[in-house]
């Protein structure tokens, strides 16, 4: 009953987010000089009589509304097409994901593991020239934009030493170690910034969670550091840490991967929005911003489903 | 059977524990802390022990280095704990402590609320400990931790075992804290202000709990308090301890009957009394104690006693006064100035007001 109900409560909440980025993102494109669809569908040498034709047909010369209603009905009927390319853009979507996800996916593990492992060497060697050395490489990370750190690695590993491949995606399913090695460079781009912010974030939190009462309890059972670190310093410091992990996700997913892949040339969906945004092409921007949209509030539903699993004191399931 | 009920059947003299010159300094970035300043005592079977003073006089730091829960960079420890088979626990490897933690010497915190990981089961925490110290399945020591929760008095303890921390109040929390010290049946118990932290009538079915396990199991218990009435309640002995040292340690009847030291003549003037007019004021011990960082030259009472004199700069010796062996204090006044002054208003107290401060040339 109570899931229910916070399922629904959800899915009400993601309606009205979904509909207030569609409106603002159709809107955008009204608001910015030059962005008549028109223009570009009718072609480089078009007459004024073509661009009016066009409109006609579109359907651009009526009131933002219906254009607006017209949109959407493509978008859920799975006809919209793209206005410069005039191609199926959830075929494109679909070709582009795969590239996306590996990115987004992999990157997230990466910053996971690596953030928790520089986060708890810094608490366990708090003051020390080890802490001092994470927190540096921590800093570092949230100061650096991910493309930029993007550039510096594919210089060094690619164009000056030939340590990774050339730029690109590689399907998995057609060869995983290529595909492997072909990804290493964008996850840890994407990841750095992540892994300086997880590092420092649990970092504090596991020395907050070393000094209570329960992980004295914990010592004074006679566990060892490892047990006590491991089940009762971690167990409770990464619940946070968890949570904040499936948001990150999300962000990173619907943002960050469009910097990775245009940088890395990775054919994904976000190169595919940022060629539609260079081309003012909203239908494919339309689309894109309402998933990465959706899964954001996806993500937040989980994350909230999650930490009552993670965490006993806030199930509210009793009574 | 859970061990937890054997018979007493020893001599109730046997030493548990025997701690002797204990020194804890911890180095700060504004000094050292002299938090353990030269302890010494003893714990015997199936007795209470309570360790009695305020805050930062030493009592839990002294019990947490017991268990070495006090090591640290910046601590200096000395002198020696010795357990009754001849373990010294001061200079024992952490690994050596590890099986005495839990095993032999188990500890119950003053805050039950805080005291356990709040996202696991009770039963599950209390296995753990079972676990770590005996070869039992996982089901074994589950069953152990049900039994141990109706031992102390836990209703439906199987249905409780499955619950989580939050989900009790605080009289069973600590309830709980104790089921796990004496999951492996250990001698010694030390519990660090158990009911503090608890409602009147709960502290007194903890105390209630606690003083049967004692006849029940021969556990020696360390109890570390500032509260004498629940030291007049459930102890068989006291020691008194002021600014990180032994000030007086005595049988019960014998501290409260005949204190010997004037901080004990305060704390015991400091109770309110139902049974005498209601003093204006309560009556509390002037000042406030000494910094551990810098204490003050000779008595470390010096600062806050009515009774000072020129000699008390001059460190006092913890000897026996009264004509009672087992009964030592650390005071310099003859036993029968401390019989005489004692006496406030016809009582046990410290009278208000405060002699100047003996200067260097006044002793010298």
């Amino acid at each position: 009953m109570y899931l229910l109900i916070f399922a629904l409560k959800r899915l009400a909440a993601a309606i009205v987010v979904l509909f207030a980025v569609s409106v603002l993102t159709f809107l955008i494109f009204f608001a910015i000089p030059n962005g008549n669809p028109a223009l570009r569908l009718a072609g480089r040498t078009a007459t004024p009589a073509d661009i009016h034709n066009v409109e006609v047909a579109y359907g651009f010369n009526k009131p933002i509304y219906v254009q607006y209603v017209r949109t959407m009905k493509q978008i859920f009927t799975g006809q919209i097409q793209s206005y410069t390319q005039h191609l199926s853009v959830f075929s494109q979507i679909k070709r582009g994901l795969p590239a996306t996800l590996s990115v987004a996916i992999g990157a997230a593990i990466v910053w996971m593991l690596i953030g928790i492992a520089l986060g708890v060497i810094g608490a366990l060697r708090a003051g020390k020239a080890t802490d001092v050395a994470v927190s540096t490489v921590s800093f570092l990370g949230i100061s650096s934009p991910s493309f930029v750190v993007g550039f510096i690695l594919l210089d060094l590993f690619v164009y000056k030493t030939h340590i990774f491949p050339q730029v690109g995606y590689v399907p998995i399913t057609k060869d995983p170690v290529s595909w492997f090695t072909h990804m290493i460079l964008p996850w840890f781009s994407m990841a750095f910034l992540y892994i300086g912010i997880y590092a420092q974030v649990l970092r504090s939190s596991v020395l907050d969670a070393m000094t209570t009462d329960a992980v004295r309890t914990a010592r004074a059972k006679g566990l060892s550091p490892t047990k006590v670190m491991i089940k009762h310093v971690l167990r409770v410091s990464l619940i946070p840490i968890v949570s904040l992990w499936g948001l990150d996700f999300a962000g990173a997913l619907a943002g960050t991967t469009l910097v990775i892949e245009v940088v890395f040339n990775l054919q994904g969906v976000g190169q595919y929005a940022y060629q539609a945004i260079g081309a003012l092409d909203v239908p494919p921007i339309l689309v894109i911003t309402i998933l990465g949209a959706f899964f954001v509030v996806l993500m937040n539903a989980i994350v909230d489903i999650l930490y009552a699993v993670l965490d006993p004191r806030i199930r509210a399931g009793k009574g | 059977m859970t061990g937890v009920e054997q018979m007493v059947s020893f001599s109730s003299s046997e030493e548990l524990l025997r701690v002797e010159h204990l020194k804890v300094d911890f180095r700060t970035e504004g000094g050292v802390v002299h938090a353990v300043d030269d302890v010494s005592y003893s714990l015997r079977r199936g007795e209470v022990l309570a360790v009695v003073g305020e805050s930062g006089s030493g009592k839990s730091v002294s019990a947490m280095t017991l268990m070495g829960l006090t090591r640290a960079r910046n601590a200096d420890i000395s002198g020696t704990a010795t357990l009754s088979d001849g373990t010294e626990l001061i200079a024992a490897s952490e690994r050596q402590l590890r099986r005495i933690r839990g095993r032999r010497i188990s500890m119950i915190f003053q805050d039950p609320m805080s005291a356990l990981t709040p996202v696991y089961r009770v039963g599950d925490q209390i296995a753990e400990q079972i676990r770590t110290h005996e070869r039992v399945s996982r089901s074994a020591a589950h069953d152990r931790a049900v039994e141990l929760l109706r031992r102390v008095g836990i209703p439906k303890p199987a249905d409780r075992a499955r619950a989580y921390p939050h989900e009790f109040s605080g009289g069973m929390r600590q309830r709980v804290m104790i089921a796990m010290a004496l999951s492996c049946s250990p001698e010694i118990l030390i519990a660090d202000e158990p009911t503090t932290a608890l409602d009147v009538t709960i502290q007194a079915q903890i105390l209630n709990e606690i003083e049967e396990l004692r006849i029940e199991t021969g556990v020696g218990v360390m109890l570390i308090t500032h509260d004498l009435g629940v030291v007049a309640e459930v102890a068989d002995r006291v020691v008194v301890m002021y600014a990180g040292r032994v000030v007086e340690q005595a049988d019960l009847r014998e501290l409260f009957k005949d204190p010997m030291h004037p901080y004990t003549w305060g704390l015991l003037g400091s109770i309110p009394r139902i049974d005498r007019d209601r003093p204006h004021r309560l009556p509390t011990i002037a000042g406030s104690p000494p910094s551990l960082l810098d204490p003050p030259k000779g008595c470390h009472f010096i600062t806050r006693c009515p009774h000072r004199m020129p000699r008390c700069t001059n460190e006092p010796d913890l000897v026996a006064t009264s004509g009672v062996p087992s009964h030592l204090d650390r005071c310099v006044l003859t036993l029968e100035q401390k019989r005489d002054l004692r006496i406030v208003d016809g009582a046990i107290g410290l009278p208000a007001e405060l002699p100047a401060l003996p200067t260097n040339e006044e002793s010298a």
